[in-house]
């Protein structure tokens, strides 16, 4: 039997189809890569309200509750920005970008709903808002360049500035010396011009004054006066070109003076916010990290290329140095006294600083710290260790080539001797995060491990250990402002374990980062 | 007079049989926003067409087609699973327009009322049975489809089972497919398929 053309061609075409379609169809391996994440377990932010989950993909805002419940926020048509939180979590604000479209030709405006679909005349603003119980309320504008808030110590008030390190969106002209000073409460906004690149603000403990650094000079806003003033600009050179990178500003206890690091310098400038006088102290070094005591009224500085402690009294401003025999380049407040440490490769030691009689106690880890917390009575330190190329056998080589978790007491006996032996312990896995858990009777220290699903808690007082398994293994740690814990895990569509402190029980949200994975971003009907 | 000659269309004596029932395969062009967390590819489906004749050139048609796409999403830590299964009936009309009645070519036109079930599913750990993000979001909706092809008809003789093939150019179109709060998919648009099978 013969088969027609037509009719083998038909059959062959047919086949064709088939196979095509099947071909498409579903393919295991196919993979596709977004853009941004659709949440970061690392970026959550804790409020009374919550547990605020900013969505990057979907530009969008979740609301995730101790209870397990999660619900998204109604930010109105844009793509949020930033969320940040005020002191202790009562204030936080949103920063959202509102889209237009307006083309030249206003015909291909025509049908463009979404951001992604104008082809021309995007334009964005930004917004800024206060949060409460999962609501935005009324927003300011600002500049869509501002990335970052600086909150008063009340809450009410912030400046927004361009924070270089943090993504940055550049529309339209920009002024680069100018912050936004913003009454939350009042819902005003006010531009202030403060210097070329502010990259760092502090606000004086009553809220009445701000400090802002930026390129060489160091502002000052009187925030009190009406209206808001540049109380002074304090150079910090007379050469316009010495260039100087203001990096770290603490205030000293009783407010007066500004204690401003530079970048590459050993000098520190000591600005008298009452007088408008500077002074500069030289200290041993470049410091890497700064800790102002205010038990003690001094401030303590540590050096990453230098294996000294300077610690400076806040009334003569002299500098009183300490050997050590390691540079350390953490320092962690313990009530009047101070834990240093070190997160520099092949560093074990860490040390205790009595900062009223100066009395120096040094304690061994056994691997170098990637972090150390202090529980919150500062009776212990418990640092995170990393494992470590070392050339020890038995025991001592174990440790060596594992991660591990060591315990300082930094109790005193009865005759004041303080035991510098650290108490380590190996982890499965590297320590990943700390958390501490009290009450009259207990402390527990709780112990996140990469990959391992279960939370390793131990009674630092009794020193029994407990394991609390996980759903998934975990990516962070935190603390609710009323204390309870809650535990990301790096899960795709979102994985939040909340529980109470010294409690069993976890209480798991889910699914929240699914939200709107398929919506794009709707352009702003009210524009200005 | 054009009323007369479409009418004259309808009732002329062609070669189609009574009964037809091919396999189809097509894909849309969509622009649909959230199309792309299901493939690199457009929608693509599979499916079984049967039209019985109801004049010499009018047709009945039935038809049923099935997709099945899915995608891992990736960001630097984590995966996604995603899936999404339609489900599409249709039913309307075809209508053959012989251009001459010795061509094994045959265009015709196809208008069809159809009904839309989907299923999008997101999950975030295949290797968990409890895992809690295996999402689940299902809707259904209503839209038509309408298409212009050709159907290629190879001489049949004395048998009573001939074979068809097909391809054709239309547009799919329908409601929006509300999936809750991942938001909304309305993959629809231009759409072409092409298929085969037989005629007795």
């Amino acid at each position: 039997m013969t088969i027609p053309n037509t009719m083998r061609t038909t059959s062959m075409l047919a086949a064709a189809a088939l196979l095509n379609g099947c071909g498409w169809n579903y393919t295991t391996s196919e993979q596709r890569n977004l853009p941004d994440r659709p949440w970061d377990p690392a970026v959550v932010v804790p409020a009374d309200d919550g547990l605020y989950v900013p969505l990057p993909y979907a530009g969008a805002l979740a609301l995730v509750r101790p209870d397990g419940s999660s619900e998204l926020v109604d930010i109105g048509p844009g793509r949020l920005g930033e969320v940040s939180t005020g002191p202790g979590g009562g204030s936080v604000a949103a920063l959202v970008d509102r889209f237009t479209c307006e083309p030249d030709d206003p015909r291909d405006a025509r049908g463009v709903d979404f951001a992604e679909d104008c082809a021309t005349g995007l334009t964005v603003t930004r917004e800024v808002g206060l949060l409460a119980d999962g609501v935005l309320g009324e927003s300011l504008p600002i500049p869509s360049h501002l990335n970052a808030l600086e909150w008063a110590p009340d809450g009410g008030a912030a400046i927004a500035w361009l924070n270089a390190d943090d993504d940055v969106r550049l529309d339209g002209v920009v002024d680069l010396t100018s912050v936004q000073v913003l009454d939350l409460t009042q819902g005003a906004a006010t531009p202030v011009s403060v210097g070329f690149a502010a990259n760092g603000l502090l606000f004086t403990e009553a809220g009445d004054r701000a400090i802002v650094l930026s390129r060489s000079e160091v502002a000052v806003l009187d925030l009190a006066s009406e209206p808001l003033t540049l109380e002074v600009v304090f150079p910090l050179t007379l050469d316009p070109d010495d260039l100087v990178d203001p990096v770290g500003v603490e205030l000293t206890p009783d407010g007066q003076f500004a204690l401003i690091s530079v970048r590459g310098k050993d000098d520190l400038y000591i600005l008298d916010l009452a007088e408008h006088s500077v002074n500069l102290v030289s200290l041993s070094g470049n410091p890497t990290a700064m800790f102002v005591d205010s038990d003690t009224d001094q401030t303590v500085f540590v050096y990453d290329n230098s294996a000294t402690v300077d610690v400076l009294e806040h009334e003569y401003f002299e500098l009183q140095t300490l050997q050590l025999d390691e540079p350390m380049n953490q320092i962690i407040d313990a009530g009047d006294r101070v834990v240093l440490y070190s997160t520099g490769s092949s560093l074990h030691d860490a040390y205790l600083l009595e900062l009223d009689t100066m009395a120096l106690h040094e304690f061994r880890l056994e691997n170098p710290a990637t972090a150390m917390q202090l529980s919150p009575s500062n009776e212990f330190a418990v640092a995170l260790t990393r494992p470590e190329n070392g050339f020890g056998s038995g025991v001592e080589g174990i440790y060596d080539g594992s991660p591990g978790m060591e315990i300082l007491d930094l109790r005193a006996d009865i005759d004041g001797k303080i035991d510098t032996d650290s108490h380590p312990f190996l982890l499965e896995t590297q320590g990943i995060g700390l958390a501490f858990a009290q009450d009259d009777t207990n402390l527990e220290v709780l112990v996140l491990q990469t990959d391992q699903d279960y939370l390793y808690g131990l009674d630092l007082y009794t020193g029994t250990p407990r394991e609390i398994e996980l759903p998934e293994p975990p990516a962070a740690i935190g603390t609710m402002p009323d204390g309870t814990f809650y535990i990301t895990h790096n899960v795709g569509l979102g994985l939040i374990s909340f529980m109470e402190p010294l409690g069993t029980e976890l209480v798991a949200a889910s699914g929240f980062a699914a939200a709107e994975l398929f919506t794009l971003t709707p352009l702003n009907e009210e524009a200005p | 007079m054009r009323t007369a000659i479409v009418l004259s269309l309808l009732s002329t004596t062609a070669m189609a049989a009574d009964n037809e029932v091919v396999l189809t395969a097509g894909s849309i062009v969509t622009n649909d926003a959230g199309w792309n967390q299901f493939s690199h590819s457009q929608p693509t489906t599979l499916g079984i067409r049967g039209g019985t004749a109801l004049t010499k050139r009018v047709s009945a048609v039935a038809e049923y087609r099935f997709q099945y796409q899915g995608v891992t999403l990736a960001d630097s830590f984590s995966l996604v699973r995603t899936s999404y299964t339609r489900h599409l009936g249709a039913a309307g009309f075809k209508v053959n327009a012989p251009l001459h009645p010795q061509m094994p070519l045959v265009p015709y036109g196809i208008v069809e009322a159809a009904f839309i079930g989907s299923q999008m599913k997101l999950d975030d750990n295949r290797g968990s049975r409890d895992n809690p993000n295996q999402l689940r979001r299902g809707a259904i909706t209503a839209g038509g489809y309408g298409a212009l092809g050709i159907d290629a008809i190879p001489p049949q003789g004395e048998f009573a089972i001939g074979f068809v093939g097909h391809m054709e150019l239309g547009w799919l179109s329908h409601g929006p497919l509300d999936m809750g709060e991942t938001g909304v998919l309305r993959p629809q648009g231009f759409a072409f398929r092409m298929g085969g099978g037989v005629r007795f």
